[in-house]
């Protein structure tokens, strides 16, 4: 991947964008999103199988039953209630899917976390606080489809990151020790868009 | 409803399932209005941490999310 060229890229259903158009909160002038990482769309299968079984579940149930134990208008509202909650389930899993991101910019790293409804953590770090950058994959599936975790220890007491199951962590990797590089030399990122006031907020 | 007709509820093995029923459908339904206005809540919170593009989209779905759980309370009140 170059990254001299400032060209939005979004593969693998937006779990790995470079330079998106996205911004977020706490974005600063001058501040560019160079990676926005989401868990590889493989997390899709299991929840796919969750709200299938559940169907399955109601079919069998359509069956046996009987009519005169559960009534028309009850067998039509426990139809209805259970397609209802499975549309639900997938709805929380893609917004938990699409809000759970990692953020790459010219300056620093944030971790955006909604674990559950009305749960919200962000963490971030400087660029310059990152000591070591590593990536693990482990797993028949990962090295298959070609995901895993990235870990970056980050200086003193700060806490460490980890961005869990992206997609092609070695070039994710790559990406953050090029900017490291470029921001240890020349003590500004490479996509600054102004430097007059780097701090000034949106 | 009298204590009475309360009492003959028990009688009747198909009356009593119709209520513990209804009794489900009612407090599963409420609670799903409770947890939709949550995940509404959440949609905003979050699109204000990352504006995305097709954020009205998703706005739209999580609106649509509760009008959809307080037609399944509405229903279990009055028709079940």
């Amino acid at each position: 991947m170059e990254l001299n060229k400032k060209k939005p890229t979004h593969r693998l259903f937006h779990s790995f964008c470079t330079f998106p158009k996205s911004h977020f909160e706490s974005q600063v002038a001058g501040e560019v999103v160079v990676l926005m990482l989401r868990q590889h769309p493989i997390v899709f299968v299991p929840w796919a199988l969750h709200g299938l079984l559940a169907l399955f579940i109601l079919v069998f149930l359509n069956f046996f039953i009987p009519s005169d134990i559960v009534g028309g208008f009850q067998r039509l509202y426990l139809n209805l209630s259970v397609i209802v909650f499975i549309l639900s389930y997938y709805w929380f899993r893609f917004l938990s899917y699409f809000f759970n991101v990692g953020i790459v910019t010219t300056r620093r790293m944030l971790d955006i976390d909604f674990s559950s409804v009305l749960f919200k953590e962000v963490s971030e770090t400087r660029l310059d606080r990152v000591e070591d950058i590593s990536a693990h994959t482990s797993g028949y599936v990962a090295s298959m489809v070609n995901y895993g975790n990235v870990f970056v220890q980050t200086a003193g007491d700060i806490d460490n990151f980890e961005f869990h199951r992206t997609p092609n962590p070695g070039d994710v990797v790559r990406i953050i020790n090029q900017l490291i590089a470029y921001e240890s030399k020349h003590h500004i990122g490479p996509f600054h868009t102004s430097s007059a006031n780097p701090a000034k907020p949106l | 409803m009298t204590p009475q007709d309360f009492l003959a509820i028990f009688n009747d093995d198909s009356q009593l399932f119709r209520f513990f029923f209804k009794s489900f459908a009612i407090i599963g339904s409420t609670l799903f209005v409770f947890y939709s206005l949550a995940v509404l809540r959440q949609t905003y919170m979050m699109l204000r941490t990352i504006e995305e593009t097709g954020g009205s989209i998703m706005r739209i779905i999580s609106w649509s999310q509760l009008i959809i759980a307080i037609i399944l309370a509405f229903l279990a009140w009055i028709f079940l």
